[in-house]
């Protein structure tokens, strides 16, 4: 399956782009994408990292940690956003 | 008057009368500073005591208090805002706003800790407040400067560059409703602030001064200070907040809660041209508040396209969606010189896109159309005629002159059903985020005193998921949203009174800022995260207080329909609605306020020893 994975803020910068089309088996969850990604563009992308660091993930906007947290279940299509924590004012 | 010596505070408050030019100082009371410690404390208990009911905002009675807080001054990091207080001629009830820059600390080094205002001036004046001294002065050849030209005059008349001022441009001087007070090209832009001060003929105060700031237990404080410090450096995402402030609109925008077309979607087309990314781009330097080491504040400078050469600092957040969302345009150039109008015009820039975003919904149901808007082409995307609006509005022109009312009695003015697009809260229009994507967000904009503002009681756990007790908080759910808000409206109550920037306070907790109070004051009570909590919520109930005494009720703790009836039409929060019932139940329950009016009871009131409004 097809997960739209799009990057704001310094992880675009980490990433190399706003976004990327990621190919995950179906069934994976979320710690899956995750995974791929800090193999990509490195440990920032790693659950741990992200935790550290307060990043904000985004399942087709919701937040990831009110629904299942890194095991939340993905589906084809879906969109992930990962994003620094920001204010506005 | 003697001033005696008191840590954290200069002591001393100045009342000024426009209308028989007549001064008089006051020491703060040992009662004053224990309930309330200062800044958004001192402002609802000196406001709610000196305004009777029902006086006009725009006059004489009417008053406008500058208030720096208790750490404005000090090392201590982020707390140069200042605030004014005053009852508003936008919402008709109590009103707070706050501006950032040097004003509240030069305020405290010349001497004092509030300032207030009242009646109304022969011509215009503005006040100069002079290592202690004060005087009105002409102001007659400013009348019509714009905020920019304002300071640069005063500073030459008083021939000293580092004079700080507050100062109103046009827009206040002609009484339009949201006006706001500028200083540096910081505002305390909500609410019509302007407008009093215009009413009054003063076109300014400024401040300056080397008055030391005295310390209860400078040993103590610098330690707390380096703590804070340290935790700044700490935090994950200090710098780039740092480099980037709010100018970072994509954040609502992927939750769908970027208002378009006047609260009608949640999703922005385009905003990849306008993003964070484009704003480092276009970012010539950071600027800063005192003693803030975030700077996050921004000069930018556009190079091309239609708004070529203009700069602005800023703009923030809520500017950019002003300007973008509202009538569906995504030129970042617009955002920045709509911003320096806005800044130089004097005006408040949400509620001036707000009345410009229903001024293109009007034009697109036909409620208005050329001849109104004086051959203006409000179709929405088009967004040539804002910078036009925007003089309008200030100079009170065309149509302008209408919109400057504010939505709510400019709808009221113009009718043939043009109240159901006036987006509005007490009078307050709304900001930057959709309410129905974020229940406790849109709670607090309803059951804020002042209206719709997203400063008093924002939601970050809906926002960017801060968890509350532990726990992840639905953003679309409805139930435990009472609590959360109340939680966050005392919260900042509490900030507010130090007075702490909101995007500092993430970084430090209430027990090292009762640390930084208490070693500044000699006030121990202070230190206790409790008695903390006990002040934000009496405040929070005195100015709620404030506006029972003016009619206000649960009647006012209202939003839109059309975000309680029309789900909203796309992105992550589409479907969704705003459902206030249910929400201000939970919210009254919560307050112990009256579920049926609104108004919180005799057991609440005494327990916070708010008795003195209770009515015999």
């Amino acid at each position: 399956m097809k997960i739209d994975s799009q990057y704001l803020g310094k992880l675009r910068q980490l990433a190399g782009g706003n976004g990327e089309s990621v190919t995950l088996h179906e069934g994976s969850s979320l710690i899956g994408l995750t995974e791929k990604l800090s193999e990509a563009h490195g440990d920032s992308f790693s659950i741990g990292k992200i935790r550290e660091n307060s990043y904000v993930i985004l399942i087709n906007g919701i937040h990831y940690e009110t629904l299942e947290a890194e095991r939340t279940i993905l589906k084809d299509g879906d969109t992930v956003v990962f994003m620094p924590v920001t204010m506005g004012g | 008057m003697e001033v005696v010596p008191m840590p954290g505070y200069q002591n001393r408050i100045l009342r000024v009368n426009l209308t028989d030019r007549t001064f008089k100082e006051e020491p703060l009371s040992d009662d004053l500073i224990h309930d309330y410690i200062g800044g958004r404390g001192f402002g609802v208990k000196l406001l709610y005591d000196d305004l009777s009911p029902d006086i006009d905002p725009l006059g004489e009675e009417n008053e406008i208090i500058f208030v720096a807080g208790p750490l404005a001054g000090t090392s201590a990091q982020s707390f140069s805002r200042w605030k004014i207080f005053f009852k508003s001629p936008l919402t008709g009830g109590y009103f707070m706003s706050s501006g950032g820059g040097h004003f509240a600390s030069e305020l405290k080094f010349s001497g004092f800790d509030v300032v207030i205002v009242k009646g109304k001036s022969e011509r215009p004046v503005f006040l100069w407040i002079n290592e202690g001294k004060y005087e009105l002065r002409d102001a007659s050849y400013l009348w019509g400067m714009d905020c920019d030209d304002t300071h640069n005059l005063i500073r030459e008349e008083l021939n000293n560059p580092r004079v700080r001022l507050a100062c109103i441009g046009p827009a206040g001087e002609n009484g339009v409703k949201f006006a706001g007070v500028f200083s540096d090209r910081r505002a305390a832009g909500r609410g019509g602030g302007g407008a009093v001060m215009g009413s009054k003929n003063l076109k300014a105060v400024a401040v300056r001064g080397n008055k030391k700031i005295d310390l209860a237990d400078p040993e103590a404080f610098s330690a707390a200070v380096k703590e804070q410090v340290d935790r700044y450096r700490a935090a994950p995402h200090f710098k780039s907040f740092s480099r980037t402030g709010t100018q970072t609109p994509e954040f609502t925008n992927v939750l769908g809660i970027f208002p378009t077309r006047n609260f009608r979607g949640g999703v922005l087309p385009g905003i990849e041209t306008m993003d964070g990314s484009v704003f480092n781009e276009i970012r010539a330097r950071n600027t800063a508040c005192h003693n803030c080491m975030i700077h996050c504040g921004s000069i930018s400078k556009i190079e091309s396209g239609r708004y070529k050469g203009s700069w602005s600092e800023g703009p923030e957040y809520e500017t950019i969606w002003a300007f973008s969302g509202p009538i569906l345009s995504s030129d970042i150039g617009l955002t920045v010189a709509a911003d320096k109008l806005c800044d130089d015009m004097g005006l408040d820039s949400i509620s001036t896109g707000n009345a410009i975003g229903f001024a293109y919904e009007l034009y697109e149901k036909g409620v208005i159309s050329k001849e109104d808007t004086g051959g203006l082409d409000l179709t929405y995307g088009n967004d040539k005629p804002v910078l036009n609006l925007i003089k309008q509005i200030a100079l009170r022109k065309g149509i302008g002159d209408i919109l400057a009312e504010g939505t709510r009695e400019a709808a009221r003015r113009i009718g043939k059903g043009s109240e159901q697009y006036a987006i509005h809260v007490k009078g307050l229009e709304l900001p930057a985020y959709d309410p129905r994507g974020a229940k406790a967000h849109g709670l607090n904009y309803v059951t804020l005193n002042i209206g719709a503002d997203h400063c008093a009681g924002y939601a970050g756990q809906e926002i960017f998921g801060a968890p509350f007790k532990g726990k992840a908080v639905d953003r679309f759910a409805i139930e435990g949203k009472g609590e959360i808000t109340k939680w966050n409206q005392d919260d900042r109550a509490i900030w507010n009174c130090g007075v702490m920037c909101n995007f500092a306070t993430g970084y430090i907790d209430l027990e090292l800022y009762g640390r930084l109070l208490s070693a500044a004051t000699g006030r121990k009570e202070f230190e206790d995260p409790d008695y903390l909590w006990l002040v934000g919520e009496r405040i929070f109930n005195l100015e709620r207080m404030f506006n029972i005494r003016e009619g206000f009720g649960r009647k006012d703790d209202t939003i839109p329909e059309r975000l309680q009836k029309e789900p909203m039409e796309d992105g992550p929060s589409a479907g969704k609605v705003f459902e206030i019932e249910p929400l201000l139940r939970q919210y009254y329950t919560v307050r112990g306020w009256d579920p049926e009016t609104g108004i919180p009871s005799h057991a609440k009131l005494k327990e916070l020893g708010l008795d003195f409004t209770i009515k015999a």
